[in-house]
């Protein structure tokens, strides 16, 4: 009886010790937990400082729970994360590009958000940001740092060319005239000067500014019933737009962001599409191009209203991680107003909540950020399949064959479909 | 010697052999077997805890019916053979041109060679530059010269794109190549080129009858070797063009890369790499079968 005693109470306390979770996060119990935070950020310069303070922000804020970088290459991050998670070792957060996010979420390695953060955090992002990060009503990704393709111009090179500079195109019509006159200039060294810039290099990045402007001349990949259509008349006016850039050499050709951030910043570019952070790397190379700068709104063109990919640096919590709820709080904690004024200080970019904003008076009148501040209503949403980033390099290639290619449109848009049609099937 | 000598003797050298065995087979043939083993079956990382499934065939046929397989090996074959034509004439004129005994030889061979001690993404960044149509000095130089009259796109042109890596991989095998043949002019005796004079050869003659022959061995292992090197060809691709653009420079090394640690689908992959080695194995046999080492 004595033994059949003991067993049971054997049983019990190890029962106890696993229904305890071993070490499960549960929040407001004592067990300290670490959460292991995979990030590109933390290897960048002009970025460590901002995240090794959040980590002692948030770590000073929440005693029990730590954080471990495990910092990647941007390029190399993916890989990582997913060779990490098929091997067990999956971080508990994870910082996502949005061109990676379709994999993330369709391969089922992230967790949903919407009851870890709860509805009022949720409900907070802007309702079109906010269907880019859902899947059949459920979020997985929350939107940290945001943009759409905004269009820098240089002022100086506008007055230069005879244009106001302070009133910059607000379609692609009339971009097109202004690059003509932009075409003209020459630097000092006697070199040309290009019109208009818009990225077609072989990088997925790529293929969300040339999608941009397909939404920009009414087109899409994909029609409102989720279907295929690629082959239609916006998608063609947006090529013929791009042929036309070319031949009239007003873009460089199958120029990367980085290049075309190289020539904005020595004046060798009148006005280009990027991202709003793009513009840290051309005052990197020109501190002085920063009174020269003005931005504004995606394009619309052929009478279509301006759209743009979401372009996006989201956080992400492993559907492995054992402490989900501690991760939770970190994220609330990092998009919390006071974390982002931070963030925003060091880097330029749009915020994805209302309330952020609210609490931002230095953002809604920053210069640089007002004329982009109703900047939700170009976001389009785009596709979660798998194979996205595929279907942005495919896009890059459509660009390709209209400009260096020589290919006409209906001949290149005919090739994207084929491709298309394999790799969304 | 008794017979149980002789097989105690077999089973020392049989025993001998076991730890080489061990491992040139773990590390060499095991991963081979496994990745032919892989191209059959839906492998990808992209797909949580995915298991492994049987496919029957249908990377190999996925590949096949995009096109790009054959693409790429159209592209890796293009590129081998102006590689290969372009570094063994030049290496050759090279290697004769500094045959001859001057004292400024040996300076201009030790500069030959620098590109050669260079290494190969180092290279690439280098060309990239310099084919840059902005700031390039292959750009500054035709312009400069009124061959062109816009700066070109070497490396975004999909006319130009796998001619310009080609440049880079010419200038980056030519020492090598220019070293081989060098050796081998070294080695032929100076005594067949006098008998030759002595019997009135032209230089021509001497050339083809004597150099030439001379030469066969040196020039089967340098061509082969160049070959291989150029079939496997990834660190220029990747670096200068990553296979773009409209995918000119998509060799099978770029595509076996992409569907493996881009895409992370090793299925592909393996299969992309394993029509890769089948062809480059068959390649070796018929080129060893063809060009028999000569005996003297």
């Amino acid at each position: 009886m004595k033994r059949i005693s003991a067993a049971i109470i054997l049983f019990l306390l190890a029962f106890g010790v696993f229904a305890n979770g071993g070490g499960e996060s549960a929040l407001g119990s004592d067990e300290p937990v670490t959460l292991t935070f995979a990030s590109w950020s933390i290897q960048e310069k002009g970025a460590q400082d901002y995240f090794n303070e959040l980590k002692s922000d948030f770590e000073a804020a929440n005693p029990l729970i730590k954080i471990e970088f495990a910092g990647y290459p941007y390029g190399e991050l993916k890989k990582q994360v997913l060779i990490m998670a098929n091997a067990g070792e999956s971080p508990d957060i994870i910082q996502c590009a949005r061109s990676w996010y379709p994999s993330f979420v369709s391969g089922g390695y992230v967790a949903e958000l919407d009851s870890l953060l709860g509805k009022d955090y949720i409900k907070d992002i802007y309702p079109e940001i906010l269907a880019d990060m859902q899947v059949d009503g459920v979020t997985y990704g929350i939107p940290w740092k945001v943009s759409p393709f905004v269009l820098f111009y240089n002022k100086d090179l506008f007055a230069r060319a005879g244009l106001d500079p302070n009133t910059p195109p607000k379609t692609y019509e009339e971009a097109m005239g202004m690059a003509a006159k932009l075409s003209l200039l020459k630097d000092a060294d006697g070199n040309s000067v290009y019109g208009f810039g818009q990225t077609t290099g072989a990088v997925p990045v790529s293929g969300g500014a040339v999608l941009s402007m397909f939404f920009s001349y009414g087109g899409g990949i994909m029609d409102s019933r989720g279907n295929l259509d690629v082959v239609n008349n916006g998608n063609k006016a947006a090529l013929s737009a791009l042929a036309e850039m070319h031949r009239k050499g007003y873009n460089p050709e199958g120029a990367k962001l980085k290049d075309l951030r190289n020539l904005f910043a020595i004046g060798r570019l009148g006005m280009y599409f990027d991202q709003l952070w793009g513009m840290v790397g051309a005052y990197a190379i020109n501190p002085d191009l920063r009174s020269s700068v003005g931005v504004t709104n995606p394009l619309g063109g052929n009478g279509a209203a301006a759209g743009s990919t979401l372009e996006a640096h989201l956080i992400l919590i492993s559907e492995d991680s054992a402490h989900k709820e501690a991760a939770a709080e970190f994220i609330k904690f990092a998009t919390s107003p006071a974390q982002m004024a931070k963030y925003y200080a060091i880097t330029p970019f749009l915020l994805p909540r209302a309330s952020q904003a609210k609490a931002a008076p230095d953002y809604t009148s920053d210069p640089g950020i007002v004329p982009v501040l109703n900047y939700a209503e170009t976001i389009r949403t785009v596709e979660k399949h798998p194979e996205m980033e595929n279907v942005f390099l495919a896009l890059t290639t459509a660009a390709q064959a209209v400009t260096v290619g020589g290919k006409s449109p209906d001949a290149a848009l005919a090739d994207l479909d084929a491709e298309l049609k394999t790799l969304l099937k | 010697m008794t017979r149980n000598s002789k097989t105690g003797d077999r089973l020392f050298g049989v025993l001998l052999l076991v730890p080489s065995i061990l491992i040139v087979g773990g590390f060499i043939f095991l991963p081979v077997i496994q990745s032919v083993y892989y191209s059959f079956f839906d492998f990808k990382l992209t797909r949580k805890k995915l298991p492994l499934l049987w496919n029957g065939g249908a990377n190999y046929r996925g590949l096949w019916e995009s096109g790009k397989l054959q693409n790429a090996f159209f592209i890796t074959f293009q590129f081998m053979l102006i590689v290969l034509i372009a570094v063994f004439l030049i290496g050759l004129l090279m290697s004769l041109a500094m045959n001859k005994g001057r004292k400024a030889e040996r300076t201009a061979r030790s500069l030959a060679l620098l590109p050669w001690g260079t290494p190969t993404v180092i290279v690439a960044l280098l060309w990239s530059w310099m084919f840059q149509p902005e700031y390039g000095v292959v750009n500054f130089l035709l312009m400069h010269f009124k061959i062109i009259s816009e700066p070109l796109g070497f490396l975004v042109n999909p006319d130009t794109a796998l001619a310009s890596v080609a440049v880079a991989a010419v200038w980056r095998q030519l020492p090598f190549m220019f070293i081989m043949l060098l050796a081998g002019l070294q080695g032929i005796p100076a005594e067949m080129y006098e008998a030759a004079e002595i019997d009135g050869a032209s230089p021509r003659q001497s050339f083809w009858h004597i150099t030439l022959p001379f030469l066969r061995n040196v020039i089967r292992s340098s061509i082969l070797v160049t070959i291989i090197t150029n079939f496997k060809q990834f660190p220029l691709f990747w670096t200068m063009t990553g296979g773009g653009p409209m995918g000119r420079t998509e060799t099978l090394a770029i595509l076996t890369y992409k569907n493996a640690f881009v895409n992370l689908n090793f299925g592909v992959g393996a299969a992309v790499a394993a029509s890769w080695m089948l062809t480059l194995i068959l390649f070796s046999l018929l080129y060893n079968r063809i060009f028999k080492e000569a005996e003297y």
